[in-house]
């Protein structure tokens, strides 16, 4: 006697999609996990391909956005016979190349140093590991246009050091320091998650400290290794504030800023700007393509999946110079940066003198209206933006790990195509593809324009969440009564909150922070509080540029401190 | 009837074959125990009969309501099931107490609220976890934990149990005592169960009949006693306890006796041969316990007798472990500690032809 409810999937093997849903239904889905699947692809698929292809549509047809026509080769004929275009990009790869090598000479020994030795005060270099992290580049530069500007910078009028961060080798500099972080986090989690029985098995077979890191640690983590570098590789070759802050005026071009400039000349060439956009994403398209080619058997099982302690190595004699690296890291990574910004968001015109001070800078953000607005719209952006993508992001992330449903795997690879697309490119395309939507010139568009770009790192910090719970806990709700509905809302949700919490305050922090995406898509109505201290910069007003950055820090700092404390979640980016 | 049909059941992911064609029935009130090395298959089966698993082609009739039938479209959801089934990381929910843990199954197939605290507490009383309700996962021991599952499963009164190798996260002692308290409360409650383990000693201690598994299909299903002492196979003597394999070619049939040369020339005289034909190659299966050492011949005896060498011999406790050289074929048996053999001493080795096994495939 066959259950009533179901005699209704009983159908003739008839059409193509009768097949298909009997093969749904076969593999366990529940009409309502189906029709969400199948929602949720469509919608991913739309987000990132619809923008994409209206890039390649522009970059083969003259004329700007939302009034082109003419099908042609004009623009690649433009850019691509253009000598200077060759120049940017091997600029634009030199300095991709020099920030993930000096990120991971700064990153990568600040790991080990806190993860497997006996370093002291590891709580505080852990901090200034993460401080960065939050703070990003843009502020990052524009702190170090203060410290190590030729003329009046900081680092020359007192210490009498002669750099100048308006260079190539300054852009590399300064965004390095503020990508370290990421090989730092990459690194610690590899180093934390290695059981330590294959290094204690090295010693045991006679080899030195040396001979096993070099044999059996490095090997290990270097799958990990190569794919923070990626990232880090992909995310400073697309960066637009320290290119811009730092490179506009030496007249240093790099792709980022070389699309910019070129929609934004007048008349503007939004063709050329395309081919350049698409340059940078083969660039970076190619790289991810290679790091999963070189990483293609797979990572290695570090996790032995019984309890271990990791083994400290004393540091002895060297503590000194251990304790010398992490300061001097967390002194031109926070301590001066911080100073400078403090100082000269407290004085009313740029001096290298203490005093006088005032607390006009701050008051100016409150007073004024428009000000005020830009930074009101910016929390709302955040706020809702974040909501939006964890939502998403929980539900993308669900699907990939838990179900088994024909087609996830589509799902997963077009989920985390935004790691390589640039967020001045994703805000190029976005202009193409919504110009002539109603929605243009709201603040809609720059929050699917943010949901798609920052869709991976929903997606990777909530499945690592996912990962975590094991898939019995469901299985047990789902044998004993429960729906797949009230497993997902009595037993998924609240074991997956504190990432759910901790994944919403990286994305938060994230979208307020965000401008490369944001120059371009942002008219005067929707302008966001980093486009307005890129525009005090670009006005020279250096005091109230410090004031706008250090409230946006206040801001993130205010936000991760209330979720610590409020929810007792933990900040750490988990994404892995 | 049987309250459990399963009848030609198939299960592959991509190309491989888990669970091919697999017929099985548990009568009502039966512990039916699946046993096999891992990669078998049997959790596969377990995972099709709880509705966590698709099946590629087959049936499954719990009592006589049809819950997956491939041919038909038929895949009843594991909701709607009406199982119970302790797992093997327990899946105790960390984020609700015990009581809530408990109460879940009740909950959500619609039992009246009043009448689940008082279900609830009865069931935790069974399991004498009646004074931890109040507590989280977090807070009791692994044991109490797998208590807390073993409730969980049995509070809605399910009429199938299912257990997916519920001690192996254990240790050894706890692991008896939980043994044991399963096996009443299913005499008590006279739920049918189907129970998935890699251990034969479990296997063994707590079925009413065993169903051995390997590469997906059942190689011999029977009661505990019929397993190991009547194998059907080289592959269920092997896996069910220890044993020697003797293999050779059967010389002489001799109505119910039939004698097996070995490689090594050793005759093994072997009584229930039915269906041996001299010239087949055949195995015996001898038990080490089956065997006695002695050092000198048992004359006239009923027994084979062979001549022997100890090489190694370890002391156990309640017995002795042998490993003996008999004709350049190793062999196992345990004594008692009566008399001890040391490693270098000739012996003979004697086994009556009862206890000899002989394997056809």
């Amino acid at each position: 006697m066959a259950e009533p409810a179901l005699s209704s999937a009983k159908r003739s093997h008839g059409s193509g999609a009768t097949s298909l849903a009997l093969r749904l239904r076969a593999s366990g889905a529940t009409p309502v996990e189906v029709i969400t699947i199948t929602v949720l692809t469509l919608l991913v698929l739309w987000l990132v391909l619809y923008p994409v292809g209206w890039l390649v549509w522009g970059a083969f047809h003259s004329g700007p956005p939302g009034a082109a026509h003419a099908w042609t080769l004009e623009n690649f004929n433009e850019v691509l016979f253009d000598p200077n275009h060759w120049v940017v990009v091997w600029r634009s790869i030199l300095v991709g190349v020099g920030v993930t090598v000096l990120a991971t000479v700064i990153g990568a020994p600040l790991a080990w140093l806190t993860v497997k030795t006996d370093l002291r005060g590891k709580r505080w270099v852990e901090l200034s590991a993460i401080v960065p992290f939050f703070t990003s580049t843009f502020i990052g530069a524009l702190a170090w246009i203060l410290l190590g500007n030729p003329t009046n910078g900081v680092l020359k009028l007192w210490f009498g050091i002669p750099i100048n961060v308006y260079s190539v080798g300054g852009i590399i500099w300064v965004t390095a320091l503020y990508m370290a972080p990421y090989m730092y986090l990459f690194t610690a989690a590899a180093l934390r998650n290695m059981d330590t029985t294959f290094e204690e098995a090295s010693f045991m077979s006679g080899a030195g400290l040396w001979r096993t890191l070099t044999r059996v640690t490095f090997p290990l983590i270097l799958p990990a290794l190569l794919s923070a570098m990626t990232l880090v590789f992909v995310i400073s070759m697309g960066i637009f504030g320290v290119a811009a802050i730092l490179g506009f005026p030496a007249r240093i071009n790099l792709l980022a800023t070389d699309i910019y400039v070129k929609a934004l000349l007048i008349p503007p060439r939004f063709g050329a700007a395309t081919v350049s956009a698409l340059t940078l994403v083969v660039i970076t398209a190619a790289l991810i393509m290679l790091q999963r080619w070189a990483l293609r058997s797979g990572s290695y099982a570090l996790v032995s999946g019984r309890g271990f302690r990791i083994k400290l190595y004393a540091l002895g004699k060297w503590t000194q110079v251990a304790h010398a690296w992490c300061f001097l890291y967390a002194l031109l990574a926070v301590i001066l940066p911080a100073f400078v910004l403090i100082k000269v968001s407290l004085q009313p015109y740029p001096t290298p003198k203490f005093g006088p001070w005032t607390l006009e800078n701050y008051a100016l953000f409150f007073n004024n209206d428009q000000l005020y607005g830009t930074l009101l719209r910016s929390l709302y952006l955040s706020t809702g933006g974040a909501t939006l993508c964890v939502l998403l992001t929980a539900m993308i992330a669900y699907i990939i790990q838990r179900s088994h449903v024909p087609g996830r795997k589509l799902l997963e690879q077009v989920s985390v195509m935004p790691i390589g697309i640039p967020g001045i490119v994703m805000g190029l395309a976005m202009i193409w593809a919504y110009i002539t939507v109603p929605i243009w010139g709201t603040l809609w568009v720059v929050i699917v324009a943010y949901a798609t770009l920052f869709m991976p790192y929903g997606v990777r910090a909530l499945g690592a969440n996912i990962v975590q719970i094991h898939p019995e806990l469901e299985e047990s709700s789902r044998v004993h009564g429960g729906s797949w509905f009230r497993t997902l809302r009595l037993v998924m949700l609240p074991l997956l909150r504190p990432g759910i919490y901790s994944t919403w305050i990286l994305l938060f922090i994230i979208f307020i922070r965000e401008i490369s995406a944001a120059v371009l898509l942002t008219t005067t109505n929707t302008r966001l509080f980093p486009v307005l201290i890129f525009e005090q910069w670009s006005a020279g007003a250096f005091n109230i540029m410090c004031a706008g950055a250090l409230l946006l820090t206040v801001i993130m700092f205010a936000v991760i401190m209330l979720f610590k404390w409020g929810f007792k979640v933990d900040v750490m980016p988990s994404y892995r | 009837m049987s309250s459990l049909t399963i009848t030609g059941l198939s299960k592959a992911f991509g190309d491989a074959r888990v669970v091919a064609d697999l017929n099985l029935q548990a009568a009502e009130g039966e512990m039916l125990v699946l046993v096999g090395p891992s990669g078998c298959g049997k959790t596969t089966t377990l995972r099709c009969i709880a509705g966590l698993e698709s099946p590629s082609a087959g049936q499954i009739r719990i009592g006589n309501r049809v819950v997956t039938a491939v041919g038909e479209g038929i895949n009843v959801p594991p909701e709607r099931r009406e199982i119970g089934m302790v797992f093997q990381s327990y899946a105790v929910w960390p984020h609700m107490t015990v009581f809530n843990n408990v109460a879940y199954p009740l909950r959500a197939t619609g039992v009246p609220r009043k009448e689940i605290p008082e279900r609830v507490m009865r069931t935790l009383k069974l399991v004498q976890l009646d004074q931890l309700s109040e507590r989280y996962s977090s807070q009791i021991s692994g044991g109490q934990q797998q208590r807390v599952a073993l409730a969980r499963s049995l509070v809605a009164e399910p009429k199938l149990l299912l257990f997916d190798e519920p001690l192996s996260n254990l240790d050894a002692s706890l692991r008896v005592t939980m043994r044991v308290e399963i096996m009443e409360l299913q005499k008590r409650l006279g739920f049918t169960a189907v129970y998935v383990t890699h251990d034969q000693v479990e296997a063994m201690a707590i079925a009413d009949r065993i169903a051995v598994m390997d590469h997906g299909i059942i190689r011999q299903i029977g009661s505990p006693r019929d397993i190991y002492d009547r194998p059907a196979n080289v592959f269920v003597a092997g896996f069910m306890g220890t044993t020697n394999l003797l293999e050779g070619t059967v010389s002489r049939v001799n109505g119910e006796e039939a004698v097996v040369r070995t490689a090594n020339g050793i005759d093994v005289r072997v009584a229930g041969a039915n269906g041996a034909a001299v010239g087949r190659p055949v195995h015996v299966s001898v038990r080490p316990e089956a065997a006695t050492v002695t050092t000198r011949a048992p004359e006239g005896s009923a027994e084979n007798v062979w001549p022997g060498k100890v090489t190694l011999s370890t002391f156990l406790g309640d017995a002795i472990a042998y490993r003996l050289d008999v004709g350049g074929q190793k062999f196992e048996v345990q004594a008692p500690t009566t008399d001890v053999f040391a490693a270098g001493v000739d012996v003979f080795v004697a086994v009556h032809p009862t206890r000899c096994i002989l394997l056809l495939e």
